[in-house]
């Protein structure tokens, strides 16, 4: 008989082991991630997707989406409202929750079908049968795996298969894929982990114990490097170590949570779980059959969980010593580990004596966090101390908006996109003098900026440099005019283009497409690029009240992805006749949802009522209203009223003629107070003397 | 063949010494061969078989099984069923749950076997196992460990649970497949009863080491009671020449432990014209207790 590495008879038997809570989990997940569509597809198109009048041409600008006519489907509808198909994306994590949830629960399985490791009976019956232990191992692991991703799959494929038959949305299948292979993946990952610590151990309790331990251990080593290697180094930004690699979230189970998966913490998790697997097949080669049902496994094993199990303590104690924390804190710190360390011993070997005879190794858990110190000091110093004259630079890049507000040189995030990285020679030496000055403070009329060196040798270095702020601008400037760049992305390389508000605490969003985004990105240059540097400085502070609203581009360029923010005031005419445009035919736009926000005044509750004037004309009386339930001044807002209603109804109908607001209300509904917010950008035509009625000029 | 070579056999518990299950063991089972094992508990006997079916792996020695060594060798443990005295059986299974499971692991499993020992036993192939007493979990375990056709089968205090008659039936079965396959059997058990009217060899295992083993029919033929009486006084020194190893005496009566050839024996006393001779057999159990005395072991100790 050959030494097979898997076996197909053995891997249906490992099937069968686990069809109880395979199949549990199965119609779990399953429902769940069809219930999720479903109950949305039961409830309706909402007012989200709510189209009333779609503009002419060929062009829409939508709530939350733009399309094209040909791309929309167009429903049955209620009476007047029309309600058309929207794609949905999968970023939506309501489509893939359920999923992903699911995929945390590997470790059960892995629990479940090498529970025989923890009963002497079984554990003799497996390892008697014509298998190496290899095969076996192999062959339960496939099971596991086969279960674990079945599921997801399935969950997943029926999921997207009830939202792509949905008549309310468009269900995007590239994302479902990423999904569903990191679902994949994180169980894969959790599963190599726990298969690990099953070879490892006895007892189901210990089982556990030592998943999280192997998971954890060297994750939360990092977690400490980092936070030590934040207070000592001054001008290292701690993500640039290592790519990121000492973050706690670039474990993929706790990136897929926080929502920021990257390619590296993939492969990561790929190289990991194939290693894990490996090591989990040669630990349980190795396992002695009498292990089953002993709480402490073998003395190598013991050891080092009873170093994993205080390390942790260990480093917060170093930590506390590189911090230069307070002498209570570290006693106490200290005193904990002491407390874990015996504890685990007397609840491992239940001898007193024996739990004192362990101190040696509580020795050898001082001296790992006692190299750890000096690590990380000599890390620092080796940071503190390297300097680079400029002829061994060959390129920098500035990787954070620097944004200097002198001498009148501005640069947008955009601009600065276009000569952040550089290999001019001035800039080179204005960064290597920098660097040789910079010692992580900061003074008054210094500005930080993080730049990533690249050495003719081929190294990257990334540091937060220090520059007088007037230096850095005219260096910049210069910069800005020697490669004289766009101050205003493209239109071949944007990928999307929203315009959003902030009014109250929530924002809304039209998406513009087409011809009306050429348009805007045009309008948005030329208004841009006439602008004072002051002017200009003002489409940067997104809070103030003289912003309408913010444009917010996507690019994509050499496959990167950015998102650059432009604020539009009063200034930016081009910009702001465009906007008129479009908030007259969006659904936002829409006349009769402020008509009737302004008949019920009485209705209504913290209004903020904001005027913006189309024309550049600056408006210096009744910019801002606001009011408080009934409003005091009565016959004020009764006649701003009347005006804001007919200017509604002029701005309709009319050809250019009159004098254009955009106007923007807010408030809540009076009787409910959370979910009958409202917030309206309505364009508006006033006759001159409503004009003068209104604003004095 | 079954060689087991200085086999040492340690249990490691952090804080504490090992503990030595056995110690430098040496054996050969030949093909074919019942081989009975006997002990007190912690004797080594369990171990000794795990060690065979490749559970576990010694701490030294070399144990093979037709030159092939057992450990992680599935060659080897392909032609081995070990049927443990604590059994295993999937959760809620009946025996024909068991053997499709035993099929899937040993490809000579025996179908019309497993029927036909199902049907003798008595045994409802379809009932729940948990259903069943301790007795027919034993000797479901031995139906479908015969039935897996192995060429070696190891049997860890089975024989212990079994009714007479069943063990009968086992036997007949053990036997027909020692004839017709050559198999080879090892049963252990702590008592000699069991094993003795079924085995060809037996050994004794005492503390992780095998200190006496013999075939079953040289240990019955080599010992013999002698109890003989003399019309006038005499000492044990009338017998010198006679390889005694247990003498007593009440009166004119003495009986004593010999061994040695029986006729020879038989004529050598009768030229002494005694009153009275009979030369009688010894059991099993009385020619252990003579030869562990023997070799300075008090052969009670021993099995307590």
């Amino acid at each position: 008989m050959k030494n097979k590495i898997f076996d197909f008879r053995l891997y249906l038997q490992g099937l069968g082991r686990l069809r109880v809570i395979g199949i549990a989990l199965a119609i779990l997940c399953l429902t769940v991630s069809i219930l999720v569509p479903t109950v949305r597809w039961l409830n309706g198109p909402s007012n989200y997707y709510r189209i009333e009048h779609p503009i002419d041409g060929d062009e829409l600008i939508v709530e939350g989406s733009s399309l094209t006519q040909s791309e929309l489907e167009r429903l049955d509808g209620e009476g007047e409202l029309t309600y058309y198909k929207i794609p949905e994306t999968i970023s939506d994590r309501a489509t893939i929750v359920p999923v992903t949830v699911a995929s945390y629960l590997s470790p059960v399985l892995v629990l479940m079908m090498f529970a025989f490791l923890n009963k002497r009976k079984e554990s003799d019956f497996y390892h008697a049968i014509p298998f190496t232990r290899g095969c076996v191992y192999t062959s339960f692991v496939a099971a596991i795996l086969t279960w674990m991703w079945g599921v997801l799959i399935v969950s997943s494929l029926s999921a997207a298969l009830v939202w792509a038959l949905c008549p309310y949305v468009t269900f995007s299948f590239g994302g479902l894929l990423t999904h569903m292979l990191l679902a994949c993946l994180n169980a894969a990952l959790l599963a190599a982990f726990t298969a690990v610590a099953v070879s490892l151990t006895g007892t189901a309790t210990t089982a556990v114990v030592t998943t999280l331990l192997v998971m954890w251990s060297w994750r939360l080593v990092l977690l400490f490097a980092r936070m030590s290697l934040s207070d000592l180094l001054r001008i290292t930004p701690i993500n640039s170590i290592l790519g990121g690699y000492l973050k706690f979230s670039f474990l993929l189970p706790i990136s897929i949570i926080v929502g920021e998966v990257t390619t590296p913490m993939v492969i990561y998790a790929v190289v990991i779980t194939l290693a894990l697997f490996a090591l989990g097949g040669l630990l349980y080669s190795k396992r002695r059959s009498e292990l089953a049902g002993r709480s402490v496994p073998g003395r190598l094993v013991h050891n080092l969980l009873r170093c994993l199990i205080t390390l942790p303590l260990g480093l917060l104690l170093t930590y506390q010593f590189i911090g230069s924390s307070d002498f209570t804190t570290t006693l106490v710190v200290f005193i904990c580990m002491l407390l874990v360390f015996y504890l685990y011993e007397l609840l491992t070997t239940k001898s007193a004596r024996r739990m004192f005879r362990a101190t040696p190794w509580l020795g050898a858990v001082i001296g790992v966090c006692i190299v750890f110190f000096g690590v990380m000091h000599l890390s620092a110093y080796v940071e503190t101390h390297e300097r680079t004259d400029a002829d061994r630079i060959k390129s920098v890049e500035f990787v954070n908006n620097a944004q200097v507000r002198e001498n009148n040189v501005v640069i947008n995030a955009y601009e600065l996109s276009q000569i952040c990285k550089t290999d001019d020679a001035d800039v080179i030496a204005g960064v290597s003098e920098a660097w040789s000055k910079s010692s992580g403070w900061q003074a008054f009329d210094e500005t930080s900026v993080t730049v990533r060196i690249k050495l003719k040798g081929g190294r990257t270095i990334t540091r937060n440099l220090t520059f007088n702020r007037a230096e850095f601008a005219t260096m910049m400037g210069n910069l800005q005019k020697k490669e004289a760049p766009k101050s205003v992305p493209s239109y071949d390389e944007v990928t999307a283009l929203q315009i959003s508000s902030y009014g109250g605490y929530r924002s809304t969003v039209i998406r513009v497409s087409g011809e009306w985004r050429a348009r805007l990105l045009q309008a948005l240059e030329a208004d841009y690029n006439s602008m004072t540097a002051a002017q200009k400085m003002e489409c940067f502070t997104y809070y103030k009240e003289s912003i309408l609203a913010q444009l917010q581009i996507t690019t994509e360029k050499d496959g990167k992805t950015a998102i650059y923010s432009y604020g539009v005031h009063g200034n930016m005419t081009r910009t702001m006749s465009l906007l008129y445009e479009i908030y007259g035919k969006s659904a936002y736009g829409r006349a009769e949802a402020a008509k009737s926000a302004i008949h019920d005044w009485d209705t209504k509750s913290q209004v903020t009522i904001r005027f913006y004037s189309v024309d550049g004309t600056r408006l210096v009386n009744s910019t801002f209203l606001e009011r408080e339930n009934v409003c005091s001044n009565g016959s004020a807002m009764n006649h701003t009223s009347y005006v804001l209603l007919k200017g509604i109804d002029r701005a309709k109908s009319e050809s250019g003629t009159g004098r254009r607001l955009i106007v923007y209300i807010s408030g809540f509904n009076r009787n409910t107070y959370d979910n009958d917010y409202f917030d309206i950008r309505f364009p508006v035509s006033l006759t001159e003397s409503e004009w003068i009625a209104l604003f004095g000029n | 063949m079954i060689v087991a070579n200085e086999i040492t056999m340690k249990f490691h518990t952090p804080g504490k010494e090992p503990f030595v299950a056995l110690d430098r063991l040496s054996c050969q089972i030949p093909r074919g061969c019942i081989y009975g094992m006997i002990g007190a508990n912690g004797s080594g006997k369990s171990t000794f078989l795990r060690l065979l079916s490749g559970v576990y792996r010694p701490a030294s020695g070399t144990i093979t099984i037709d030159d092939m060594p057992v450990w992680d060798n599935p060659a080897a443990k392909s032609r081995i069923v070990y049927i443990p005295d604590d059994l295993y059986f999937l959760p809620q299974s009946s025996m024909k749950d068991m053997a499709r499971m035993y099929r899937a692991l040993y490809p000579s499993f025996n179908y019309d076997r497993f029927h036909k020992l199902s049907e003798t036993f008595r045994l409802d192939p379809t009932a729940n196992l948990n259903t069943f007493s301790k007795g027919m979990r034993r000797q479901a375990a031995a139906i479908l460990g015969l039935s897996s056709m192995p060429d070696y089968l190891f049997f860890d205090e089975t024989f212990d649970g079994l009714d007479p008659v069943i063990r009968g039936l086992v036997k007949q079965v053990i036997y027909r497949d020692v004839i017709e396959r050559n198999t080879t059997t090892i049963i252990t058990s702590h008592s000699l009863h069991e094993l003795e009217d079924t085995c060809d060899q037996l050994a004794l295992l005492h503390r992780g080491g095998i200190i006496f083993q013999s075939d079953v029919q040289d240990l019955k033929t080599s010992l013999f009671k002698v109890q003989t009486a003399f019309a006038s006084p005499f000492t044990k020194e009338k017998f010198e020449g006679l390889n005694i190893l247990s003498y007593t005496q009440m009166g004119s009566v003495c009986t004593f432990i010999l061994r040695g050839d029986r006729g020879a024996t038989e004529a050598h006393i009768r030229a002494m014209s005694p009153l009275l001779l009979d030369i009688l057999p010894l059991t099993l159990e009385e020619v252990f207790v003579y030869e562990m005395e023997a070799l300075g072991y008090s052969f009670k100790d021993i099995l307590m």
